[in-house]
């Protein structure tokens, strides 16, 4: 996992795992056992009441990990019935809703959301326009070549006026599916009180050698150098690492300019020194690698140190599979 | 419609439980104090049932509340504290520790010890409870991103703490557990 990595450095987990009352992986109690039985049985001996006094708080909507949610205010008008009529334009008796389907997409109204199911994720961009405009909604939808993580992530979203206290939330159907699985489909849900503009990038799948839109962690879950440390490392030991697993690799110069603020310059591979510093690895396309280098060692990893760009600690509405694009100065990728 | 809760409740608590208990017992200095964290959760999961994810997310979600309630749980303590700090080093030494931990593991559990308590925290996330990035971000309701900052950031602390302490890294490879990378 570690093996480019020199014998003198491991990682500080491993330092602290033997630390741990209940060895890692091992369980704690024993479900079967007494204590559990009687637990259970207490617990669920009352109605569940909801909240009570003096309970600590549940995590909130607990999120896909990727997901955006964009909080615009809390202003919520509600659609006017009426709208443009369209191949399969259904009203449901209320007023305020609709649905609507092309080859592309299939919009339905349930609760308070529009519910986007994708039917076809490499359907050009003007298909799913043309859905949620029927529906009275200014979303433009674009399915972009992503990296697997991100592959049925909001990526990329853009606002203009509107009021909404909630957000566009993109998931799958069946919940949890891999959208590269049959019969798994990509969903985004559009608050039906959004009145302003949106445009909101989706990942789907890269076809074959099309570069990802996104900038996906390539040492992450889904990346294929997985469970390589490449922050601070010198260029020619990554590169090790990257050919002893077939990848291609291409670069890009991070540039610290005035103030912390980043940008990066595509450079080929003769340009850079075997000896120039690796700080980030992302996924460029399938088989490709894309190394974030410094010419020096700097003292800290620029991508995230606080108050320098992308990385800063506040930046909390960015996740780091799509985080990373839409700054400026950021390549398209690939 | 709500008859399947009890049931579904049921698989969760299977699901987590070994894990929750787990949790509680590498955070807790007593087995009662541990005993209480996880009947607390639980009691407050099953009052917020309609709100439990489904799936894998559940154990997250449970991970989450369990978090929350060590955290009120530490605030009562504190308070003790304060009265029977005394009394506390006393009963600390009677408190075995395990006869096999070197003298490098002890000066390593002090390292650690004195981390703030979310460094700590993140680093016996993935060290102790094994959880991806992605899961961690997902159980804080933060971004994978923040996350990763974070980690970076708690890692590189200890780290330095380690190396003022004299703990060089590279020590023997008797020390590494389950390895994970981040």
């Amino acid at each position: 996992m570690r093996n480019v990595k020199g014998p003198e450095i491991k990682s500080v987990e491993d330092l602290i795992g033997p630390l741990a009352r209940v060895r890692p992986g091992r369980p704690g109690g024993e479900v079967s056992g007494t204590g559990a039985r009687t637990l259970l049985a207490s617990v669920t001996a009352e109605e569940p009441t909801g909240r009570t006094a003096g309970d600590v708080p549940v995590p909130a909507a607990v999120r896909r990990y990727g997901l955006r949610r964009l909080t615009l205010g809390a202003a919520a008008v509600v659609l006017a019935a009426g709208f443009v009529v369209g191949p399969s334009l259904l009203e449901d008796g209320s007023g305020g809703a609709a649905s609507y389907a092309n080859s592309a997409v299939a919009i339905e109204r349930e609760g308070g959301d529009y519910v986007a199911r994708i039917k076809d994720p490499f359907a050009e961009r003007e298909e799913f326009g043309e859905a949620f405009a029927a529906l009275g909604l200014k979303v433009g939808l674009n399915l972009s070549p992503a990296s697997p993580g991100a592959v049925g992530e909001i990526f990329r979203v853009g606002t203009s006026g509107g009021g909404v206290g909630r957000g566009f939330v993109a998931g799958t159907e069946p919940s949890g599916c891999s959208p590269s699985e049959p019969g798994c489909v990509m969903v985004l849900r559009v608050p039906a009180d959004f009145t302003g503009e949106a445009w909101i990038e989706l990942g789907r799948q890269a076809r074959p050698g099309e570069a990802y839109r996104n900038h996906g962690s390539a040492v992450g879950r889904y990346g294929e150098l997985r469970g390589t440390d490449v922050d601070g490392r010198p260029v020619e030991e990554v590169l090790a690492e990257v050919r002893r697993r077939g990848l291609q690799v291409e670069f890009q110069r991070i540039i610290v300019g005035d103030g912390g603020s980043l940008s990066f310059e595509a450079v080929t591979a003769g340009e850079v020194g075997p000896a120039w510093t690796v700080w980030d690895a992302e996924a460029a396309m399938a088989g490709k690698v894309r190394l974030m280098v410094t010419p020096e060692k700097l003292d800290d990893n620029p991508m995230y140190e606080p108050g320098l760009g992308p990385g800063g600690l506040d930046d909390l509405g960015e996740s780091d599979e799509p985080g990373k694009s839409g700054e400026p100065g950021r390549s398209g990728g690939g | 419609m709500s008859d399947d809760r009890p049931a579904r409740f049921e698989a969760v608590y299977r699901e987590a439980y070994g894990r929750i208990t787990a949790y509680a017992a590498r955070r807790c200095d007593s087995p009662q104090d541990a005993a209480d964290v996880v009947a607390e959760t639980f009691a407050v999961a099953w009052r917020r049932v309609d709100e439990l994810p489904k799936g894998q997310e559940a154990v997250l979600w449970l991970y989450g509340v369990a978090r929350n309630v060590l955290a009120n749980h530490r605030r009562g303590e504190t308070l003790r504290r304060a009265r029977s700090a005394g009394l506390d080093a006393e009963m600390a030494d009677l408190y075995a520790a395990p006869a096999d931990r070197g003298v490098e593991m002890s000066v390593i559990a002090e390292v650690f010890r004195n981390l703030s308590e979310d460094d700590r925290e993140l680093l016996s996330l993935v060290a102790w409870e094994g959880l991806e990035r992605e899961e961690i971000a997902t159980m804080m309701g933060l971004s994978r991103n923040a996350v990763r900052i974070r980690l970076h950031r708690a890692r590189r602390r200890f780290s330095r703490a380690l190396a003022a302490a004299g703990v060089p890294f590279g020590m023997e490879r008797r020390m590494v557990p389950a390895g994970r990378s981040l």
